[in-house]
């Protein structure tokens, strides 16, 4: 038998010979050659089926399938594979021209990370209702929550993709979107990029009064309370535990 | 064929821990997660367990798992692992193991099996289910590598049979005496796919009824049955490839029904992970199977009465 070493390294590399000791023709160790990179081509299909909208099915096989040969996965949780595709694609020079293509993939990778995250309970909905404590309640960003900030109209552009009479957006201002999980669904939440710095700014707030005023000067203190308040009532954001009853 | 009976079932360890009932299985899929949660009323299938890949709920949460929490309470769950890589050159993955052994406590496994294959080399997963040689060396790695997973996990483990494509010069081993010297220095049971025997025999040239006979019945806790596809190579020779993406073939069906007839019920699920339909498709092969169990639990009581 060929060592194990020669074997993988054949795998993913098509120039390479057929290993040593192998019986039989070349097709055969090619059906082995195929298998990885079409069972992980389809895996980054299902992950990314927005983009391969946007690009065609056989586009996107052969960028994938450069991809899984430059990099296979390291985690046997294919479900998870593929956090290096956006940058791959940033990197890819036949699609420079596609300047928005990372950031549109980044959002089909940020929504699967939500959907397989840990959930966190969520609060009873009387703190939203109570605004002194809720001035002073440390918030966060449930777990299965994730803020995507682009310079493109990312989430219109997804939005639009979705299916085949696609209709360009009309503005192309940057967009943020906060992605979360109610029960099996996934949801949006657009917001313009400022407040998407507010939501990240949260984070790292002792309090939500806190993090307000560092916002008064820009003037969108009063809409990001209004946008906490709603996405506290999603259960996108929660009081951390430490400071809640 | 002359009818034989079963033998006892207590001889082997693996077989006393497999808890699975002898009766029809389906993988779990969340594209059919309404059936499995019992809200498809149109759906009227009989399935009396269900089969996960532990590698699609080693997630930290979310829609997949609470789907596998609620399947667990209705249905026996069987944990059929796809990466651990028994066959590699390397241990066993420690963060791999402790992974499978989170997803068999969630859903309470009533059965684990992994394959006689590998498919991960220094750090990169290839996710196909890779060939060894079959050689003593080659038997002592893959020996030690069950032994050192069954002492992780508490529980001993099925073993699959694989589907092969190509064979190596050097092994000097019969797959079959291969499989049973493993079970013999492990303890662990095998499961038996029969289309991976289809597979294997029209690729390497061997005779699926010959090898079919010649298996080891009484060490089986569960069998496989899947679809193929079939490819023509340059010199117009055909392969079959082990696709799990159509539907059972006659003689897979063939097969199996001889395999229930000489070793008596037994669980038998149906794989089906690529092109996957509408639940309510599966229904014939689903019912198919059912049948051969039905025919080969009365053969058995036939031959009880006989006896007594």
């Amino acid at each position: 038998m060929p060592s194990q070493s020669e074997f993988a390294t054949a795998l993913l590399d098509p120039a390479q010979p057929v290993p040593h000791g192998v019986a039989g023709e070349v097709e055969r160790f090619d059906i082995y050659r195929n298998n990885v990179v079409v069972s992980l081509t389809t895996a980054l299909a299902r992950i990314f089926p927005v983009t391969v909208q946007m690009l065609g099915e056989d586009y996107f096989r052969a960028l994938a399938a450069e991809f899984v040969r430059r990099h296979p996965p390291a985690d046997r949780m294919v479900a998870l594979y593929g956090a290096a595709f956006p940058g791959f694609v940033a990197g890819f020079e036949p699609l420079k021209d596609y300047f928005y293509l990372p950031d549109l993939a980044l959002l089909e990778w940020t929504r699967l990370v939500v959907w397989h995250s840990a959930e966190r309970p969520l609060i009873a909905a009387d703190l939203a209702e109570d605004l002194e404590k809720l001035l002073a309640s440390q918030l966060t960003l449930q777990p299965a929550a994730q803020i995507l900030i682009s310079e493109w109209p990312v989430a219109s552009l997804w939005e639009a993709h979705k299916s085949d009479d696609f209709v360009s957006p009309e503005v192309w201002d940057g967009e943020a979107l906060a992605i979360f999980r109610r029960e099996a669904r996934l949801i949006h939440a657009p917001m313009p990029p400022h407040f998407a710095r507010f939501l990240l700014q949260l984070e790292h707030s002792p309090s939500l009064g806190d993090a307000l005023v560092q916002f008064v000067e820009e003037d969108i203190a009063a809409d990001a309370l209004r946008l906490t308040i709603n996405l506290l009532r999603a259960g996108c954001l929660v009081p951390t535990t430490n400071n809640y009853w | 064929m002359r009818p034989v009976a079963a033998p006892p079932r207590s001889a082997n360890l693996a077989l006393n821990a497999v808890s699975l009932p002898r009766v029809a299985g389906l993988g779990l899929r969340p594209e059919h997660a309404r059936f499995w949660r019992g809200e498809d009323s149109d759906a009227a299938l009989e399935i009396g367990f269900a089969e996960i890949h532990a590698e699609n709920f080693m997630m930290d949460g979310g829609p997949d798992l609470a789907l596998l929490d609620a399947v667990a309470q209705n249905y026996p769950v069987s944990v059929h692992g796809v990466a651990l890589s028994l066959g590699g050159a390397e241990r066993p993955d420690q963060e791999h193991l402790r992974a499978l052994k989170k997803v068999l406590a969630r859903c309470n496994a009533a059965s684990f099996s992994e394959h006689l294959a590998w498919s991960s080399y220094e750090g990169t997963y290839f996710n196909d289910l890779l060939p060894l040689a079959y050689t003593g060396a080659d038997l002592a790695r893959v020996a030690d590598n069950i032994a050192e997973t069954q002492d992780f996990l508490g529980r001993p483990l099925l073993l699959e049979n694989p589907a092969l494509y190509l064979c190596f010069e050097n092994s000097d081993w019969d797959e079959i005496d291969f499989l049973i010297e493993l079970t013999r220095r492990t303890g662990c049971g095998l499961l038996l796919d029969i289309n991976n025997v289809v597979v294997s025999a029209a690729n390497l040239g061997f005779d699926p009824h010959s090898y079919i006979a010649r298996f080891p019945l009484h060490l089986v806790g569960e069998i496989h049955v899947a679809g193929h596809d079939v490819i023509h190579t340059s010199a117009g020779s055909p392969l079959l490839i082990d696709g799990h993406g159509t539907p059972v073939s006659d003689l897979v069906w063939s097969l199996l029904a001889r395999v229930l007839e000489s070793a008596g019920p037994l669980p038998v699920l149906l794989e089906r992970d690529n092109d996957i339909p509408p639940i309510a498709e599966l229904q014939p092969e689903v019912s198919r199977i059912q049948q051969l169990l039905c025919e080969a639990t009365n053969k058995q009581e036939e031959h009880h009465a006989v006896a007594i």
